[in-house]
């Protein structure tokens, strides 16, 4: 016959938000890159039901905890597992270089990446770009990229080598070139008006450069500013803004 | 005559009330719409089912560029033409199509009415001239199939189908005619829309809009199909009134998401059925609401793939700012979704110096104040804000300029900045006067207890699930609560047991439901389970009715909060809103924990004394053209409130209402 338990270990403790909280953080870090599942199955009785899901609700609102929703059940991850601009940008570099010599496009490249990371693409192309781990060429009127260490490597270009940024002087910025980097970003996103500092992200002119030759551009007619959301703005959209009359600008439409 | 600065409304916030437009602003991206509507309306019903392949964004590059009154002109244009739906924000994912079909059914329960001043309750609503329309060429095609009937009536059933069916008065021959054979000719009816090849997901349809139609003025059976067409369950009392048997309902405990489902099938069948009537427009505005989470984001993507994948004969039209839709709201959308938005979108403009010297002409000439024109376009003045002649300044920017010029050329003193007490009352007071808006909206109400409680000390919130949707943890107890929309007795006998059984474990807590005072009351005086639900009442359903006026108070907040959101009042935030609202709704947070209140609510509203004041209201304001509220209560000569007066506005679009810090004005204009 099993001997009765101590009197102190049949004391029911009790299950509070608190718990809910830390069963479903050690779950989360312990199911890794995978993602946990719902802790709530259709078995879980009350409050523990509506404790664990109010702890999934504040733990991702809090930001501590990403939920995958792209899947036909919702997985939990880690908050180092959320998807990120750099990691798509990292998975879209690693399959250009796993393809080298092969040159890709934009949609061949999204393959990389989860459903939950397509969205974040765009940004993720243009801070490669920037970054000159993905190198633009053109095939035909296409775009089409390639690993820009795998291509330094063939060329014979030291890729450890600090690449000086493209940047014009600021007297020969290239209203030309800036154009062109606009009319794509427009046809990119569909929305006219463009952020300054994305603008000057692509274009890989200097920000002062770049402003000096907006604020010419409109007293020539060729330029409109908008204000733009400055409370969804970060810092890096912030370092674009045109002051003007007392306003703060952070788009620009151009004249092409 | 008083002085009222004509530049003071800032903001459209009901884009059906008109507002003169400045000619070529915006135009090209109303043109792009009017021109896609175009396409389904084109020809005579019953029209073939057409689709767009893709909804369609309205943006702009920052906020108050005038989207919402891009949406008041596209009403304007396509008035009495289609049926206009204005979405507001959802906030329940799980409920998305609960949620529009609601908004949706509450829009064709009215008359059109946009240049009208005669609208009155008794006059055929959207859904009796829809339901008119489907039945009136189903018997024409069934009158043309028989070689031997009597073709006359055929082109006008064809032609005015409200007036063919009397209106579905039984003293009308052909409504009399209905009223005796629609029974026994279902059968015909629904193989002749079988033969139109419109395949409806319930074959209940034509039973449901026979008995809203035809039987006018029985309020249970209009009620019964509006909740059938919005998805609610019914009883099988109510089944009955509608000539629907126990086993073509639901059952009435069914989970959310079949709900959700149920609405989501009703409002494919609803658009297919617009092909015997006029398409659909469904504008989806303010959506920076959908950026707070993920989720809602998703699902609102979500909605709008489901129009445009499984619905037909609508225009859909979504608008939003640029940063919030790019960063907030798109970016959460499924890949599919995305895609069934045109891309690129339809962008706003500001208006340019030549437009703004309209604006201030429009403004000058429909606020009887012409004579401060001069001053008013001055050169120099107009210089400062448009450098050169490309420069666009935002609508709501620029007559936020032509405000502080006024004052200063009517030697007034400067206007201290509005302030949160004055841009609240003033959405209460209009909301007052807005028929459509003062109704039961979950959303609104969900919003209270979830956006807005949030934050209030010792409070938790966590979403639940079932019959209450959202809960509270309390320092003093638990609450629940639910958003019920219908009327029947099973769903609300499961409420009340739900409830008992959740206070029974986790004492003390109540489950608080809403109701507003124009609802049927709960329990209905003929249910069995009255007692049972009259007990629960007594010890843990705690049911607020609420009036008209709790309805404006509380749905004011949750406009101010939704036009922060979207950056129309700045420089207010939502959380600067929402902190002031939590000040403001003091005496709910109090009525809501505290004691349950007792079983009588406000009572119902006589729609014969208020057609009467609202009737004298409008040839006082008529008269008049510029009367503040007071002098219009002076003059009706009877003991009438404010409040009450901006009610009877309601009636009436051509009645402006403008909210000062020390008087409301009313202004009549008959655009």
């Amino acid at each position: 016959m099993q001997e009765p338990k101590p009197r102190s270990a049949r004391v029911k403790v009790p299950f509070t938000l608190e718990t809910a909280r830390a069963e479903l953080l050690a779950k989360v870090i312990k199911a890794g890159a995978k993602g946990a599942n719902s802790p709530v199955t259709a078995a879980t009785k009350e409050p523990k039901r509506s404790l664990f899901t109010q702890a999934l609700e504040t733990l991702e609102a809090e930001g501590k905890i990403y939920v995958d929703r792209s899947k036909t059940k919702p997985k939990y991850l880690s908050i180092e597992y959320a998807p990120s601009i750099e990691g798509a940008a990292t998975r879209m570099e690693q399959l250009a270089a796993r393809l080298h010599p092969a040159l890709l496009t934009l949609p061949e490249l999204k393959k990389a990446l989860s459903k939950s990371e397509l969205a974040m693409a765009g940004e993720a192309l243009i801070a490669l770009e920037t970054d000159r781990r993905l190198v633009r060429l053109l095939r035909k009127s296409s775009a089409v990229y390639a690993c820009g260490n795998s291509l330094r490597a063939m060329l014979g270009i030291d890729s450890q080598r600090q690449l000086p940024p493209v940047e014009l002087p600021s007297r020969e910025i290239s209203g030309e070139a800036i154009r062109r980097t606009y009319g794509d970003l427009v046809r990119l996103t569909g929305f006219p008006d463009v952020q300054i500092s994305t603008l000057q992200h692509h274009a890989g002119v200097p920000m002062d450069a770049l402003k000096g030759w907006l604020l010419t551009e409109h007293q020539n007619r060729r330029a409109i500013f908008s204000t733009g959301d400055w409370s969804l703005a970060n810092d890096a959209v912030r370092a674009g803004v045109i002051d003007m009359r007392g306003e703060r600008y952070l788009l620009v439409r151009l004249e092409v | 005559m008083m002085e009222v600065n004509p530049f003071d409304d800032l903001i459209v916030n009901e884009p059906r009330r008109p507002e003169p437009a400045v000619s070529g602003l915006n135009e090209k991206p109303l043109q792009a719409l009017l021109s896609q509507f175009q396409r389904l309306a084109e020809g005579e019903p019953p029209r073939p089912e057409r689709r767009l392949t893709q909804a369609q964004l309205v943006t702009s590059a920052q906020p108050g560029f005038g989207k919402s009154h891009l949406i008041g002109r596209l009403f304007k244009s396509l008035h009495e033409r289609a049926t206009l739906v204005y979405v507001r924000p959802f906030q329940n994912p799980a409920l998305a199509f609960q949620s529009l079909m609601a908004t949706v059914v509450k829009e064709m329960h009215f008359p059109d009415r946009m240049d009208a001043d005669l609208w009155k309750p008794s006059a055929p609503t959207q859904l009796d001239a829809l339901a008119c329309c489907v039945l009136a060429h189903l018997l024409a095609d069934l009158i043309e199939d028989d070689p031997e009937a009597d073709q006359s009536p055929v082109k006008t059933l064809r032609t005015d189908p409200v007036n063919a069916f009397g209106e579905g008065l039984e003293a009308d021959p052909w409504g009399k005619w209905m009223h005796d054979h629609f029974g026994g000719a279902r059968a015909a009816f629904e193989q002749a829309l079988v033969r139109r090849k419109i395949e409806l997901n319930s074959p209940e349809w034509l039973r449901v809009l026979f008995a809203y139609a035809f039987k006018y003025p029985s309020h249970e059976i209009r009620q019964a199909a509006l909740d059938w067409i919005a998805g609610q369950p019914l009883s099988a009392e109510q089944g009955d009134l509608l000539g629907l048997r126990p086993a073509e309902l639901p059952p009435a405990e069914s989970p959310a998401e079949a709900l959700n489902e149920a609405s989501r099938l009703r409002l494919i069948d609803l658009c297919r059925l617009g092909s015997f009537y006029r398409p659909f427009v469904f504008c989806f505005d303010q959506t920076e609401s959908y950026g707070h989470a993920s989720g809602l984001a998703r699902s609102f993507g979500m909605v709008v793939a489901t129009l445009v994948n499984d619905a037909r004969n609508h225009l859909t039209l979504v608008t939003s700012n640029q940063a919030p839709w790019l960063e907030r709201i798109s970016i959460h959308f499924e890949n599919a979704d995305r895609e069934r938005i045109a891309h690129p979108p339809l962008i706003l403009d500001g208006l340019t110096r030549q437009q703004g010297e309209e604006l201030i002409r429009l403004r000058l000439e429909s606020g009887n104040a012409a004579d401060l024109l001069d001053p008013m376009l001055a050169d120099e003045w107009l210089r400062r804000e448009f450098q050169t002649a490309q420069d666009r300044r935002g609508a709501r920017r620029f007559l936020q300029l032509c405000k502080e010029r006024w004052e200063e050329l009517a030697r007034r003193p400067k206007a201290p900045p509005v302030s949160l007490e004055q841009l609240y009352e003033e959405r209460r007071l209009k909301l007052l006067a807005d028929a459509k808006r003062l109704l039961f909206d979950a959303d609104a109400l969900e919003w209270l207890v979830k956006r807005c409680a949030a934050g209030l000390p010792g409070l938790t919130i966590y979403q639940g699930a079932g019959y209450f949707t959202v809960g509270w943890k309390a320092p003093s107890m638990a609450l629940l609560f639910g958003f019920e929309a219908g009327s029947n007795w099973r769903r609300w006998s499961a409420i009340a047991r739900h409830a008992g059984d959740r206070a029974a474990r986790n004492p003390p807590l109540k489950a608080v439901l809403f109701r507003e005072s124009n609802q049927p009351p709960i329990p209905g005086p003929a249910w069995k389970v009255a007692g049972e639900i009259n007990a629960a009442k007594h010890d843990y359903l705690h049911l607020i009715v609420l009036s008209r006026e709790d309805l404006a108070a509380l749905y004011a907040g949750y406009d101010l909060c939704a036009e922060a959101l979207g950056g129309d009042i700045p420089p207010h935030a939502e959380e600067e809103v929402l902190s002031f609202l939590q000040k403001l709704f003091a005496p709910w947070w109090e009525r809501l924990t505290g004691a349950i209140e007792g079983h009588t609510g406000p009572p119902p509203s006589d729609s014969k004394d208020e057609q009467a004041l609202a009737t004298r209201v409008r040839e006082i304001v008529e008269a008049g053209k510029f009367l503040s509220v007071d002098e219009v209560i002076g003059k009706l000569g009877t003991s009438v409130n404010q409040d009450a007066v901006l009610a009877a506005c309601r009636y009436h679009t051509a009645i402006r209402v403008h909210v000062h810090p020390n008087m409301t004005v009313l202004q009549w204009q008959n655009l």
